[in-house]
Protein backbone atom coordinates (compact mmCIF):
# COMPACT_ATOMS: atom_id res chain seq x y z
CA UNK A 1 0.00 0.00 0.00
CA UNK A 2 2.61 2.76 1.42
CA UNK A 3 5.05 1.23 -1.96
CA UNK A 4 1.63 2.16 -4.19
CA UNK A 5 1.32 5.68 -2.80
CA UNK A 6 5.28 6.19 -3.42
CA UNK A 7 4.90 5.32 -7.45
CA UNK A 8 1.89 7.05 -7.23
CA UNK A 9 3.59 10.56 -5.98
CA UNK A 10 6.68 10.06 -7.73
CA UNK A 11 4.82 9.79 -11.33
CA UNK A 12 2.52 12.69 -10.50
CA UNK A 13 6.09 14.93 -9.96
CA UNK A 14 7.38 13.65 -12.65
CA UNK A 15 4.21 14.53 -14.91
CA UNK A 16 4.20 18.46 -13.27
CA UNK A 17 7.95 18.91 -13.88
CA UNK A 18 7.70 17.33 -17.85
CA UNK A 19 4.37 19.93 -18.22
CA UNK A 20 6.39 22.70 -16.85
CA UNK A 21 9.33 22.75 -18.89
CA UNK A 22 6.96 21.64 -22.27
CA UNK A 23 5.14 25.20 -20.95
CA UNK A 24 8.59 27.32 -21.97
CA UNK A 25 8.48 25.97 -25.73
CA UNK A 26 4.90 26.04 -26.64
CA UNK A 27 3.52 29.74 -28.36
CA UNK A 28 0.85 31.43 -26.90
CA UNK A 29 -2.34 31.87 -28.77
CA UNK A 30 -5.84 33.73 -28.74
CA UNK A 31 -8.91 32.45 -29.06
CA UNK A 32 -11.79 35.37 -30.12
CA UNK A 33 -15.08 34.31 -28.74
CA UNK A 34 -17.66 36.86 -30.04
CA UNK A 35 -21.45 36.62 -29.40
CA UNK A 36 -23.92 39.33 -28.58
CA UNK A 37 -26.52 39.05 -25.69
CA UNK A 38 -30.30 39.16 -26.07
CA UNK A 39 -32.79 40.22 -23.84
CA UNK A 40 -36.15 37.41 -23.83
CA UNK A 41 -39.23 36.82 -22.34
CA UNK A 42 -41.20 34.17 -21.72
CA UNK A 43 -44.87 33.03 -20.95
CA UNK A 44 -46.31 30.15 -19.29
CA UNK A 45 -49.74 28.81 -18.81
CA UNK A 46 -50.47 26.93 -15.97
CA UNK A 47 -51.08 25.90 -12.19
CA UNK A 48 -54.87 27.04 -11.18
CA UNK A 49 -57.25 24.29 -10.97
CA UNK A 50 -58.44 23.78 -14.66
CA UNK A 51 -54.83 22.25 -15.27
CA UNK A 52 -54.60 24.22 -18.13
CA UNK A 53 -51.42 24.34 -20.19
CA UNK A 54 -49.60 26.34 -22.79
CA UNK A 55 -51.14 24.88 -25.74
CA UNK A 56 -53.32 22.55 -23.92
CA UNK A 57 -57.11 22.06 -23.55
CA UNK A 58 -60.00 21.70 -21.26
CA UNK A 59 -62.93 20.03 -22.34
CA UNK A 60 -66.22 21.59 -21.32
CA UNK A 61 -68.39 18.27 -22.81
CA UNK A 62 -71.92 18.74 -24.02
CA UNK A 63 -73.00 21.94 -21.77
CA UNK A 64 -76.93 21.42 -20.59
CA UNK A 65 -78.32 23.66 -18.21
CA UNK A 66 -81.03 21.02 -16.79
CA UNK A 67 -80.01 17.53 -16.40
CA UNK A 68 -76.52 15.83 -15.85
CA UNK A 69 -74.14 17.96 -16.71
CA UNK A 70 -70.24 16.61 -15.48
CA UNK A 71 -68.14 20.00 -15.78
CA UNK A 72 -64.17 19.89 -16.15
CA UNK A 73 -61.88 19.86 -13.60
CA UNK A 74 -62.29 22.98 -11.64
CA UNK A 75 -65.26 24.35 -13.23
CA UNK A 76 -68.71 24.25 -11.85
CA UNK A 77 -72.36 24.98 -13.18
CA UNK A 78 -74.21 27.10 -11.18
CA UNK A 79 -77.12 29.73 -11.81
CA UNK A 80 -79.30 27.41 -13.03
CA UNK A 81 -82.38 28.78 -11.23
CA UNK A 82 -81.52 32.07 -13.88
CA UNK A 83 -80.97 33.04 -17.16
CA UNK A 84 -78.00 33.16 -18.10
CA UNK A 85 -76.83 30.30 -16.39
CA UNK A 86 -72.66 29.69 -15.82
CA UNK A 87 -70.20 26.92 -17.11
CA UNK A 88 -67.08 28.63 -14.63
CA UNK A 89 -64.83 29.10 -12.01
CA UNK A 90 -61.92 27.13 -13.93
CA UNK A 91 -58.41 28.70 -12.93
CA UNK A 92 -55.63 28.82 -14.59
CA UNK A 93 -52.11 31.06 -13.55
CA UNK A 94 -50.39 33.70 -16.68
CA UNK A 95 -46.06 34.19 -15.76
CA UNK A 96 -44.22 36.44 -17.85
CA UNK A 97 -40.73 36.05 -17.25
CA UNK A 98 -37.87 37.68 -18.27
CA UNK A 99 -34.14 37.63 -18.57
CA UNK A 100 -31.62 40.51 -19.84
CA UNK A 101 -34.40 43.05 -20.26
CA UNK A 102 -32.31 46.22 -20.15
CA UNK A 103 -35.46 48.18 -18.21
CA UNK A 104 -37.46 44.88 -16.08
CA UNK A 105 -38.85 47.23 -14.06
CA UNK A 106 -40.96 48.77 -16.50
CA UNK A 107 -42.64 45.09 -16.81
CA UNK A 108 -44.95 43.80 -19.37
CA UNK A 109 -47.98 44.23 -20.89
CA UNK A 110 -50.85 41.09 -21.27
CA UNK A 111 -53.82 41.12 -23.40
CA UNK A 112 -56.01 37.83 -23.94
CA UNK A 113 -58.27 36.77 -26.94
CA UNK A 114 -60.53 34.02 -28.08
CA UNK A 115 -60.41 34.86 -31.66
CA UNK A 116 -63.84 35.37 -32.62
CA UNK A 117 -67.55 36.25 -31.44
CA UNK A 118 -68.97 34.04 -28.81
CA UNK A 119 -72.01 34.42 -30.62
CA UNK A 120 -75.49 35.83 -29.35
CA UNK A 121 -76.49 34.76 -25.34
CA UNK A 122 -73.08 33.18 -24.68
CA UNK A 123 -70.39 35.67 -22.84
CA UNK A 124 -66.84 34.60 -22.03
CA UNK A 125 -64.98 36.63 -19.12
CA UNK A 126 -62.29 36.07 -17.52
CA UNK A 127 -61.68 37.30 -13.62
CA UNK A 128 -58.12 38.52 -13.30
CA UNK A 129 -56.37 38.27 -9.45
CA UNK A 130 -52.63 39.47 -9.20
CA UNK A 131 -50.92 41.14 -6.75
CA UNK A 132 -50.13 44.07 -10.26
CA UNK A 133 -52.93 45.75 -10.58
CA UNK A 134 -54.68 44.58 -13.85
CA UNK A 135 -56.67 46.88 -15.81
CA UNK A 136 -60.02 45.31 -14.81
CA UNK A 137 -60.73 42.60 -12.48
CA UNK A 138 -63.16 41.41 -15.45
CA UNK A 139 -62.45 41.17 -18.91
CA UNK A 140 -65.15 40.57 -21.21
CA UNK A 141 -63.74 38.48 -24.36
CA UNK A 142 -66.66 38.05 -25.96
CA UNK A 143 -66.54 40.06 -28.72
CA UNK A 144 -63.27 38.17 -29.99
CA UNK A 145 -61.18 41.44 -30.22
CA UNK A 146 -57.68 41.56 -27.78
CA UNK A 147 -58.60 42.98 -24.60
CA UNK A 148 -55.93 44.11 -22.35
CA UNK A 149 -55.27 42.70 -18.61
CA UNK A 150 -51.83 44.29 -18.07
CA UNK A 151 -50.37 47.76 -19.98
CA UNK A 152 -47.92 50.06 -19.06
CA UNK A 153 -47.12 52.12 -15.78
CA UNK A 154 -49.42 51.91 -12.76
CA UNK A 155 -51.12 48.90 -14.77
CA UNK A 156 -47.96 46.91 -15.94
CA UNK A 157 -47.68 43.29 -14.88
CA UNK A 158 -44.50 42.07 -12.80
CA UNK A 159 -42.42 39.81 -14.58
CA UNK A 160 -42.17 36.40 -12.33
CA UNK A 161 -45.72 37.09 -10.98
CA UNK A 162 -48.10 34.98 -11.66
CA UNK A 163 -51.84 36.39 -12.33
CA UNK A 164 -54.58 34.21 -11.99
CA UNK A 165 -57.37 33.90 -14.58
CA UNK A 166 -60.55 32.72 -13.63
CA UNK A 167 -62.97 31.56 -16.71
CA UNK A 168 -66.35 31.74 -16.83
CA UNK A 169 -69.23 31.19 -19.50
CA UNK A 170 -72.52 32.43 -19.28
CA UNK A 171 -75.64 31.05 -21.51
CA UNK A 172 -78.72 32.52 -22.07
CA UNK A 173 -81.58 30.21 -22.22
CA UNK A 174 -82.42 31.94 -25.72
CA UNK A 175 -78.65 31.08 -26.68
CA UNK A 176 -79.38 28.81 -29.94
CA UNK A 177 -76.95 26.14 -30.77
CA UNK A 178 -76.61 26.52 -33.95
CA UNK A 179 -75.73 30.22 -33.64
CA UNK A 180 -73.41 29.55 -30.88
CA UNK A 181 -71.81 26.28 -31.51
CA UNK A 182 -69.01 25.37 -31.44
CA UNK A 183 -68.18 25.83 -27.91
CA UNK A 184 -64.89 26.02 -28.72
CA UNK A 185 -62.19 28.77 -28.45
CA UNK A 186 -58.82 29.32 -27.93
CA UNK A 187 -57.94 32.22 -25.29
CA UNK A 188 -54.64 33.28 -26.97
CA UNK A 189 -52.34 35.23 -24.25
CA UNK A 190 -50.57 37.94 -25.94
CA UNK A 191 -47.61 39.25 -23.32
CA UNK A 192 -45.10 42.46 -24.69
CA UNK A 193 -42.40 43.54 -22.80
CA UNK A 194 -42.38 47.21 -21.96
CA UNK B 1 -20.27 10.30 1.84
CA UNK B 2 -23.09 7.95 2.78
CA UNK B 3 -23.31 4.25 1.44
CA UNK B 4 -26.16 2.56 0.06
CA UNK B 5 -26.66 -0.81 -1.12
CA UNK B 6 -27.22 -1.44 -4.89
CA UNK B 7 -30.23 -2.09 -4.78
CA UNK B 8 -31.82 1.15 -2.59
CA UNK B 9 -29.54 3.30 -5.11
CA UNK B 10 -31.68 2.32 -7.66
CA UNK B 11 -34.74 3.09 -5.80
CA UNK B 12 -33.78 6.18 -4.83
CA UNK B 13 -32.84 6.90 -8.57
CA UNK B 14 -36.41 5.70 -9.56
CA UNK B 15 -37.57 8.23 -7.00
CA UNK B 16 -35.68 11.23 -8.01
CA UNK B 17 -36.62 10.81 -11.39
CA UNK B 18 -40.56 10.16 -10.89
CA UNK B 19 -40.91 13.25 -8.68
CA UNK B 20 -38.54 15.14 -11.22
CA UNK B 21 -40.02 14.53 -14.16
CA UNK B 22 -44.12 16.68 -13.69
CA UNK B 23 -42.06 19.40 -12.33
CA UNK B 24 -40.06 19.76 -15.70
CA UNK B 25 -42.91 18.66 -18.09
CA UNK B 26 -44.84 21.91 -16.18
CA UNK B 27 -41.81 24.39 -16.60
CA UNK B 28 -41.31 23.82 -19.92
CA UNK B 29 -44.94 24.45 -21.39
CA UNK B 30 -43.81 27.98 -22.31
CA UNK B 31 -43.31 29.76 -25.17
CA UNK B 32 -40.42 32.17 -24.83
CA UNK B 33 -39.38 35.10 -27.58
CA UNK B 34 -36.20 36.56 -28.46
CA UNK B 35 -34.55 39.68 -28.41
CA UNK B 36 -37.13 41.12 -25.65
CA UNK B 37 -36.69 44.37 -26.75
CA UNK B 38 -34.52 46.04 -30.01
CA UNK B 39 -33.57 49.95 -29.39
CA UNK B 40 -32.33 51.05 -32.24
CA UNK B 41 -31.18 54.85 -33.64
CA UNK B 42 -31.17 56.47 -36.41
CA UNK B 43 -33.08 58.49 -39.18
CA UNK B 44 -36.34 58.84 -40.97
CA UNK B 45 -35.47 56.88 -44.23
CA UNK B 46 -33.26 54.39 -42.78
CA UNK B 47 -33.95 50.68 -42.62
CA UNK B 48 -33.04 47.85 -40.66
CA UNK B 49 -33.59 44.04 -40.42
CA UNK B 50 -33.69 42.21 -37.26
CA UNK B 51 -34.01 38.77 -36.54
CA UNK B 52 -36.29 37.30 -34.58
CA UNK B 53 -36.85 34.09 -32.77
CA UNK B 54 -39.61 32.33 -30.77
CA UNK B 55 -38.85 29.41 -28.69
CA UNK B 56 -41.22 26.61 -28.41
CA UNK B 57 -41.46 24.53 -24.82
CA UNK B 58 -44.92 23.14 -25.74
CA UNK B 59 -45.36 19.49 -26.30
CA UNK B 60 -47.55 20.52 -29.30
CA UNK B 61 -46.46 22.54 -32.73
CA UNK B 62 -47.74 25.77 -32.90
CA UNK B 63 -48.07 28.35 -35.34
CA UNK B 64 -47.62 32.03 -35.78
CA UNK B 65 -48.73 34.76 -38.02
CA UNK B 66 -46.35 37.41 -38.24
CA UNK B 67 -48.02 40.80 -36.94
CA UNK B 68 -46.89 45.04 -36.55
CA UNK B 69 -48.44 46.98 -34.60
CA UNK B 70 -47.75 50.58 -33.82
CA UNK B 71 -47.57 51.58 -29.91
CA UNK B 72 -49.06 54.61 -29.09
CA UNK B 73 -48.90 56.33 -25.54
CA UNK B 74 -52.59 57.82 -24.97
CA UNK B 75 -52.94 59.49 -21.47
CA UNK B 76 -49.70 58.26 -20.07
CA UNK B 77 -50.37 54.72 -20.75
CA UNK B 78 -48.99 52.50 -24.32
CA UNK B 79 -51.39 50.92 -26.07
CA UNK B 80 -51.14 48.94 -29.53
CA UNK B 81 -52.51 50.54 -32.97
CA UNK B 82 -53.21 48.60 -35.92
CA UNK B 83 -50.46 49.05 -38.80
CA UNK B 84 -51.59 52.06 -41.14
CA UNK B 85 -54.22 53.25 -38.82
CA UNK B 86 -51.87 55.95 -37.74
CA UNK B 87 -50.31 58.31 -40.08
CA UNK B 88 -46.49 58.06 -40.04
CA UNK B 89 -47.15 54.48 -39.21
CA UNK B 90 -43.58 52.66 -38.62
CA UNK B 91 -45.65 49.35 -38.00
CA UNK B 92 -46.88 49.60 -41.66
CA UNK B 93 -43.53 49.87 -43.20
CA UNK B 94 -42.26 46.15 -41.55
CA UNK B 95 -41.78 43.21 -43.74
CA UNK B 96 -41.27 39.40 -42.70
CA UNK B 97 -39.36 37.13 -44.48
CA UNK B 98 -42.22 34.51 -43.46
CA UNK B 99 -46.22 35.46 -43.06
CA UNK B 100 -46.34 33.10 -40.92
CA UNK B 101 -43.89 30.43 -38.91
CA UNK B 102 -44.50 26.44 -37.54
CA UNK B 103 -42.55 25.32 -34.69
CA UNK B 104 -42.26 22.40 -33.40
CA UNK B 105 -42.23 20.89 -30.04
CA UNK B 106 -39.01 21.79 -28.68
CA UNK B 107 -37.99 23.79 -31.82
CA UNK B 108 -36.37 27.79 -32.90
CA UNK B 109 -38.38 29.51 -35.58
CA UNK B 110 -36.75 32.44 -36.75
CA UNK B 111 -38.35 35.31 -38.84
CA UNK B 112 -36.57 38.28 -40.13
CA UNK B 113 -38.32 41.93 -40.23
CA UNK B 114 -37.56 44.38 -42.07
CA UNK B 115 -38.88 48.07 -40.99
CA UNK B 116 -37.95 51.57 -43.13
CA UNK B 117 -38.26 54.84 -40.54
CA UNK B 118 -40.95 56.67 -42.14
CA UNK B 119 -40.38 60.63 -43.22
CA UNK B 120 -42.47 61.73 -39.74
CA UNK B 121 -43.11 58.89 -37.65
CA UNK B 122 -45.87 58.68 -35.41
CA UNK B 123 -44.06 57.35 -32.72
CA UNK B 124 -41.18 56.14 -31.63
CA UNK B 125 -42.23 52.16 -30.90
CA UNK B 126 -43.84 49.32 -32.78
CA UNK B 127 -43.99 45.79 -31.73
CA UNK B 128 -43.50 43.09 -33.84
CA UNK B 129 -45.69 39.90 -32.93
CA UNK B 130 -45.42 36.06 -32.87
CA UNK B 131 -49.49 35.63 -33.06
CA UNK B 132 -50.62 32.29 -32.00
CA UNK B 133 -52.76 30.65 -34.33
CA UNK B 134 -52.89 26.99 -33.41
CA UNK B 135 -56.27 26.05 -33.39
CA UNK B 136 -56.74 23.28 -30.81
CA UNK B 137 -59.46 20.58 -32.19
CA UNK B 138 -59.55 17.83 -29.48
CA UNK B 139 -61.01 20.39 -26.88
CA UNK B 140 -63.66 23.28 -26.27
CA UNK B 141 -61.29 25.18 -24.55
CA UNK B 142 -57.59 25.53 -25.02
CA UNK B 143 -55.35 27.95 -24.23
CA UNK B 144 -52.19 29.37 -26.30
CA UNK B 145 -49.40 32.48 -26.13
CA UNK B 146 -48.71 35.31 -28.55
CA UNK B 147 -45.38 37.37 -27.83
CA UNK B 148 -44.13 40.55 -29.09
CA UNK B 149 -41.19 41.78 -29.58
CA UNK B 150 -40.76 45.65 -28.69
CA UNK B 151 -38.38 48.17 -30.74
CA UNK B 152 -37.98 50.96 -29.60
CA UNK B 153 -36.82 54.31 -31.92
CA UNK B 154 -34.47 57.02 -31.22
CA UNK B 155 -34.11 59.79 -33.82
CA UNK B 156 -33.23 62.63 -32.48
CA UNK B 157 -31.68 64.47 -29.87
CA UNK B 158 -35.24 65.90 -28.22
CA UNK B 159 -34.47 64.13 -25.12
CA UNK B 160 -36.74 65.52 -22.20
CA UNK B 161 -38.39 64.84 -19.07
CA UNK B 162 -40.64 66.61 -16.86
CA UNK B 163 -40.32 65.33 -12.98
CA UNK B 164 -42.93 66.42 -10.43
CA UNK B 165 -41.95 67.15 -6.74
CA UNK B 166 -39.70 64.34 -5.12
CA UNK B 167 -41.87 62.84 -2.74
CA UNK B 168 -40.37 61.59 0.68
CA UNK B 169 -41.30 59.50 3.14
CA UNK B 170 -39.15 59.65 5.82
CA UNK B 171 -37.69 55.95 7.72
CA UNK B 172 -39.89 55.29 10.77
CA UNK B 173 -38.79 52.33 13.23
CA UNK B 174 -40.83 49.62 10.76
CA UNK B 175 -40.43 51.21 7.71
CA UNK B 176 -37.82 52.26 5.25
CA UNK B 177 -36.99 55.59 3.82
CA UNK B 178 -39.25 55.58 0.82
CA UNK B 179 -38.98 58.47 -2.51
CA UNK B 180 -41.32 58.52 -4.92
CA UNK B 181 -41.42 60.91 -7.78
CA UNK B 182 -43.70 61.19 -11.52
CA UNK B 183 -41.72 61.81 -14.37
CA UNK B 184 -43.46 62.45 -17.82
CA UNK B 185 -41.58 62.33 -21.26
CA UNK B 186 -41.90 65.61 -22.90
CA UNK B 187 -39.58 65.11 -25.21
CA UNK B 188 -40.15 63.74 -28.84
CA UNK B 189 -37.64 60.96 -27.71
CA UNK B 190 -37.83 57.57 -25.57
CA UNK B 191 -35.77 57.87 -23.00
CA UNK B 192 -34.04 55.30 -20.45
CA UNK B 193 -33.99 57.07 -17.30
CA UNK B 194 -30.77 55.63 -14.89
CA UNK B 195 -31.57 57.05 -11.08
CA UNK B 196 -29.85 57.24 -8.11
CA UNK B 197 -31.42 58.60 -4.52
CA UNK B 198 -28.54 60.75 -2.88
CA UNK B 199 -29.13 61.37 1.10
CA UNK B 200 -26.84 64.54 2.38
CA UNK B 201 -27.27 65.77 5.96
CA UNK B 202 -27.15 69.07 7.50
CA UNK B 203 -22.85 69.45 6.45
CA UNK B 204 -23.59 68.85 3.54
CA UNK B 205 -21.61 65.14 4.05
CA UNK B 206 -23.93 62.14 1.50
CA UNK B 207 -24.99 59.75 3.84
CA UNK B 208 -26.56 57.56 1.98
CA UNK B 209 -27.21 56.45 -1.38
CA UNK B 210 -29.77 54.24 -3.25
CA UNK B 211 -30.16 53.49 -7.22
CA UNK B 212 -33.51 53.99 -8.55
CA UNK B 213 -34.57 51.14 -11.15
CA UNK B 214 -33.98 51.96 -15.19
CA UNK B 215 -36.84 53.02 -16.35
CA UNK B 216 -37.93 53.64 -20.34
CA UNK B 217 -40.58 56.09 -21.28
CA UNK B 218 -41.78 57.05 -24.37
CA UNK B 219 -42.61 60.09 -25.91
CA UNK B 220 -45.93 61.05 -23.59
CA UNK B 221 -45.27 58.27 -21.03
CA UNK B 222 -46.19 59.03 -17.48
CA UNK B 223 -44.32 56.76 -14.94
CA UNK B 224 -44.08 57.24 -10.89
CA UNK B 225 -40.35 55.92 -10.16
CA UNK B 226 -39.84 54.80 -6.24
CA UNK B 227 -36.70 53.50 -4.39
CA UNK B 228 -36.05 53.07 -0.85
CA UNK B 229 -33.09 53.48 1.42
CA UNK B 230 -32.88 51.13 4.29
CA UNK B 231 -29.75 52.46 6.19
CA UNK B 232 -29.66 53.83 9.35
CA UNK B 233 -30.40 57.88 9.61
CA UNK B 234 -29.71 59.68 13.28
CA UNK B 235 -33.12 61.75 14.35
CA UNK B 236 -31.98 65.16 12.34
CA UNK B 237 -32.51 67.00 9.27
CA UNK B 238 -31.42 65.98 5.98
CA UNK B 239 -31.80 66.78 2.30
CA UNK B 240 -32.57 64.09 -0.76
CA UNK B 241 -31.65 64.36 -4.25
CA UNK B 242 -32.25 62.29 -6.84
CA UNK B 243 -30.64 62.93 -10.20
CA UNK B 244 -31.57 60.97 -13.69
CA UNK B 245 -29.49 60.35 -16.06
CA UNK B 246 -30.71 60.54 -19.70
CA UNK B 247 -27.45 60.07 -21.64
CA UNK B 248 -27.11 63.48 -22.73
CA UNK B 249 -28.42 65.08 -20.12
CA UNK B 250 -28.93 64.88 -16.58
CA UNK B 251 -32.62 66.29 -14.12
CA UNK B 252 -31.88 67.06 -10.42
CA UNK B 253 -34.43 67.14 -8.22
CA UNK B 254 -34.30 67.51 -4.01
CA UNK B 255 -36.26 67.56 -1.14
CA UNK B 256 -35.78 68.18 2.32
CA UNK B 257 -37.09 65.58 5.35
CA UNK B 258 -37.00 65.53 8.80
CA UNK B 259 -35.83 61.75 11.05
CA UNK B 260 -37.30 62.12 14.29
Amino acid sequence: MRRNLFVIVSLAVVLCAASAFAAGETATGALTISGTLAGSITLTIGGGNAGATTGGTIALGTVTKYGSYTPPTGFTRSNTNTSPYRVGGGTFTVTVNQANVDTPTNGYALAASIGSASGTGVTWTLGVSSTDTPVSSSVNLSDGASHDIFTSSTNKGSYGTASTETLNIDITDAAAPATVNPLTRTITFTATAN
Amino acid sequence: MAYFPRRRQWLLAALLILFTLPAAAQIGASLSAAPAVVNLQGKAGQTTTQTLTVSNGTAMTMAFDMIAKDVAVRDGKRVFVNAGDLPGSIAATAVFSKRSVVVKAGEIGRVDVTVTIPPRPSGRAMVAFFQGTTKIPSGPVSATASLGILFVFTLSDNISIQARPLMIQPPTRSSNLTASQECINDGTEPVVAKGILAIVDRAGRVVGKSGIPDHRLLPGERMTMKTDYGGELTPGRYRALVTYDLGPKSLTSTAEFQVR
